[in-house]
């Protein structure tokens, strides 16, 4: 699990070309999109995020609907989903 | 005709009025009431324009109507009462009315004096010199309220106290000398002050003796020897003009760095008939590229086949002539910097340039009055050449022959008035150094365009120069549109005779009598107008860009991020690669660096982020941030984008430590580096006694090793190391790392330059685990 989470965290920080942040500074458990103290990201960047755990990972996303908002909503929350597709696939 | 002899009879009735009364009464003994007839025959002659209507204006009909109404009044009152004294009381009303009259001026402007003035002389309502003549006329208008003021206090005197002789000897001829008096004192006063702004006139009217010829033209720093006077700047021209006339060449490209020499170059082209090419570059290329058999160069520094002034100012003689031009035909060709990359040519004639200053001068003549005149700019570009010279030129004020360079030059001319031709990049530097303030014997005048002036700058520039810049809008197609001192706000104040409007795109439209195209300019500026006619300017058009399809202001991110309060300077730049996203560069201001001191770089990125949230949308808040202690501008002071992009290019270097320089000797990087205290790499180790741990050395190790020896960046795990001294902040480190390809081994060996080993060992690389 703790593989997965850091392994998430470099495919956001390289598919986001993302600067100036490390895993380290990714909260497992921090909003990562919208407003406030998460990464802050936007809704071109879930799009982008969603190609590259697909890319990485194997498991994609059929449709933007609130459920898959819920599976972007942590790390933790990604990781888990990525484990359940997983075990499914 | 007519209303000329009913002028001329009013006058004899009126100055004639107070003898023709006292010889009635004293000489012919008439009664009052028979004498009210006097005063009849005034209103008539008086009414007669009136009923006419003939093209005169309001306040001619107001005096007209206001006199007949007080004539006839006292002659009612004289023909009812039979009584002399409401006849004795014409002149003070007389007197009372003319205050009135001119008084009420005073409050509507402009003045009555002034508006008689430009009567006279209809192009004083569009001259540089009305600057001077309003105010002037203003205090006349003052002078003679209180001379009535004072007259009728007078003449009421002699109605009430005095004997009929007295009232008759004070309004029928001391009242009249001490006008007389009045007028020719104004008028004397009035030649003086002619005389003197006389001294401002188009460059393309000058005569060989437009100044007195030992009159101080030119100086410079460096003593006597370089002052130039009028004299010598008519014989200069006269010699270089001849030479130019001597050649064939029908254009001439001028580069000089003395000023003194561009003025004479500038002239003798001029009064050659040939077009004159300015340009601040004189590299060799594009000298080759502009020059032909049609094009020559002349300049006061060594270039090759180029004509030398120096060379050319001691073979030839003053021929004693000065050839008239005209300005509407002379063409100047202007080069500009080049913002884009490639110089564009201007094309112009003098007599825009002249009408420019013109306008410029219409506010700020009085400046230049006595004053000596200084550069920080190139005088080769529209900015230095219309202030710096041309406007030196046409108000007399001598001319500093050399750039300014260096502020230090500035203490030594603190003796003089001094009008400072600055750019915004001169004054910023000013701004951040700690220069102490000069004590000017009197407050210069400095002005600034090319670029906006950060406000904490102009306030800088005003406590070391002790005055608050300022700034001139404008550009090379529409010469100067307004000003400001951003002190007073960010508006600025259009010139007069600009029209300002605003275009459907919200772009800023001008017209002036100085824009010969037809229908005006338009800018490529967006702003925001006023309903008084002043407007702020909020940003280019093309700085209204799409971010993956939504809009953005760009001018209103950085307006945004402004107010936090912690920044000095900013832009924000569209950039695109995987995406589309917005780049803010950010010089913090002292408040900032102060608040983000030893912060990381995401902290600041975040607050940044968090602050623009209140107010955009997440798409629009930029991404990539960058905190340069300066924002990278040219000589100009002007920023180019290209140069906010080059930021954003390369990720920045690791603000966590310091490559002093590196040397590669085949598999081996000899790095000289050293930690900052405030890195990082100290964090949560050892608060109190800071030490770069293990791991780090390692780490960077790797990094550097797959940086200049190209090992990849996995570490299959650590083979040997030595720790055999603490690694401080702030230390001078050599870090020798050597890479084998063949094994897979990383060796590296930290020391200082005195041969101190901190720590050594080697690393073993692995594939992705």
């Amino acid at each position: 699990m703790e593989d997965l989470n850091s392994k998430i965290k470099n495919v956001i920080i390289s598919s986001l070309e993302l600067e100036d942040i490390t895993p380290a500074d990714i909260d497992d458990d921090a909003p990562l999109f919208g407003e406030g103290e998460g990464l802050g990201l936007d809704s071109i960047d879930a799009l982008e995020l969603g190609l590259a755990i697909k890319e990485n990972f194997g498991v994609s996303f059929t449709a933007v609907n609130d459920e898959t908002r819920k599976h972007f909503a942590s790390v933790n929350s990604l990781a888990a989903f990525i484990t359940a597709n997983k075990q499914n696939g | 005709m007519r209303i000329a002899a009913g002028k001329i009879s009013f006058a004899a009735l009126s100055v004639l009025y107070p003898g023709l009364i006292f010889c009635g009464l004293y000489f012919w003994g008439l009664r009052p009431r028979i004498l009210s007839l006097v005063l009849f025959a005034i209103a008539l002659v008086n009414l007669r324009p009136l009923l006419k209507k003939s093209g005169q204006g309001k306040r001619q009909a107001l005096k007209s109507g206001l006199l007949v109404l007080i004539a006839l009044a006292c002659c009612a009152l004289a023909c009812i009462t039979d009584n002399i004294l409401s006849l004795k009381f014409y002149p003070v009303a007389v007197s009372a009315s003319l205050l009135v009259l001119f008084a009420s001026t005073l409050f509507s402007g402009p003045s009555l004096v002034f508006r008689l003035a430009c009567m006279s002389d209809k192009s004083l309502d569009y001259s540089a010199l009305r600057q001077f003549v309003e105010p002037y006329c203003r205090k006349v208008t003052i002078v003679w309220c209180s001379f009535f003021i004072f007259n009728g206090i007078a003449a009421t005197y002699t109605c009430l106290s005095g004997s009929d002789k007295m009232w008759a000897v004070y309004n029928g001829l001391i009242s009249y000398i001490l006008m007389g008096l009045l007028f020719s004192g104004e008028f004397i006063i009035r030649k003086k002050m002619q005389k003197k702004m006389n001294q401002y006139k188009y460059v393309s009217s000058f005569t060989r003796d437009s100044r007195d010829s030992d009159s101080l033209f030119a100086f410079d720093g460096n003593g006597d020897h370089s002052i130039k006077t009028w004299g010598d700047f008519v014989a200069d021209v006269s010699k270089v003009r001849q030479e130019i006339e001597a050649k064939p060449q029908r254009a001439w490209l001028l580069n000089c760095e003395d000023s003194y020499y561009f003025v004479v170059a500038l002239l003798a082209v001029m009064q050659a008939g040939k077009t004159a090419k300015i340009s601040a570059n004189h590299s060799q290329e594009f000298v080759k590229e502009i020059c032909s058999e049609d094009v020559s160069f002349i300049t006061d520094h060594a270039a090759g086949e180029a004509s030398q002034i120096q060379d050319i100012l001691s073979r030839r003689e003053d021929d004693g002539n000065w050839v008239m031009f005209d300005p509407k035909k002379a063409d100047v060709d202007v080069y500009t910097s080049g913002t884009t990359g490639k110089p564009k040519v201007s094309p112009k004639k003098f007599i825009q340039l002249e009408d420019e200053v013109n306008i410029f001068a219409s506010q700020f003549l009085g400046k230049y009055e006595n004053a000596f005149v200084i550069r920080t700019v190139d005088h080769h570009h529209i900015f230095g050449l219309t202030f710096a010279l041309l406007m030196a030129l046409m108000s007399g004020a001598p001319i500093r022959r050399n750039i300014v360079a260096f502020s230090d030059e500035l203490k030594e001319l603190k003796k003089r008035k001094l009008v400072i031709i600055a750019s915004p990049a001169f004054l910023k530097r000013l701004a951040g150094s700690k220069y102490e303030s000069i004590d000017f014997a009197e407050a210069p005048f400095i002005l600034s365009a090319g670029g906006a002036l950060p406000e904490d700058a102009a306030a800088a520039t005003e406590r070391i120069l002790k005055y608050w810049p300022t700034e001139i809008y404008g550009s090379t197609e529409t010469g100067c549109m307004a000003h400001r001192q951003s002190k007073n706000g960010p508006l600025y104040t259009p010139f007069p005779h600009n029209i300002i409007t605003l275009t459907q795109d919200g772009c800023l439209h001008v017209e002036s009598p100085y824009i010969y195209d037809e229908g005006g300019f338009t800018t490529a500026d967006l702003i925001k107008l006023e309903p008084d006619g002043r407007f702020m300017l909020l940003g280019r058009t093309g700085s209204i860009v799409k971010i993956e399809e939504k809009r953005i202001s760009l001018p209103e991110v950085e307006m945004r991020i402004r107010q936090t309060g912690l920044v000095q300077d900013v832009r924000v730049i569209a950039m695109s690669g995987k995406r589309q996203y917005l780049a803010a560069a950010v010089a913090l201001n002292q408040d900032g660096k102060e608040k983000f001191k030893g912060a990381r770089k995401l902290e600041m990125n975040k607050f940044f982020r968090n602050f623009l949230s209140q107010y955009l949308e997440l798409i629009v808040i930029p991404k990539r941030w960058r905190f340069p202690d300066e924002l990278p501008q040219d000589a100009m002071g002007k920023i180019k984008t290209a140069d906010i992009q080059a930021l954003f290019e390369d990720k920045q270097e690791d603000p966590n430590y310091k490559i002093h320089n590196v040397n590669v000797q085949g598999n081996t990087a000899t790095i000289e580096m050293e930690v900052p205290s405030t890195s990082d790499f100290f964090d949560g180790h050892f608060d109190s006694f800071k030490l770069l741990p293990a791991v780090v050395q390692v780490n960077l190790v790797m990094n550097l090793a797959h940086k200049h020896l190209g090992s990849p960046l996995t570490m299959h795990k650590i083979q040997r190391t030595k720790f055999m001294s603490p690694i401080p902040p702030d230390t001078k480190v050599i870090l020798e790392i050597s890479y084998d390809k063949e094994t897979g081994r990383i060796a590296f060996d930290f020391r200082n330059a005195e041969g101190k080993k901190f720590s050594n060992g080697s690393v073993k690389i692995g594939a992705e685990a």
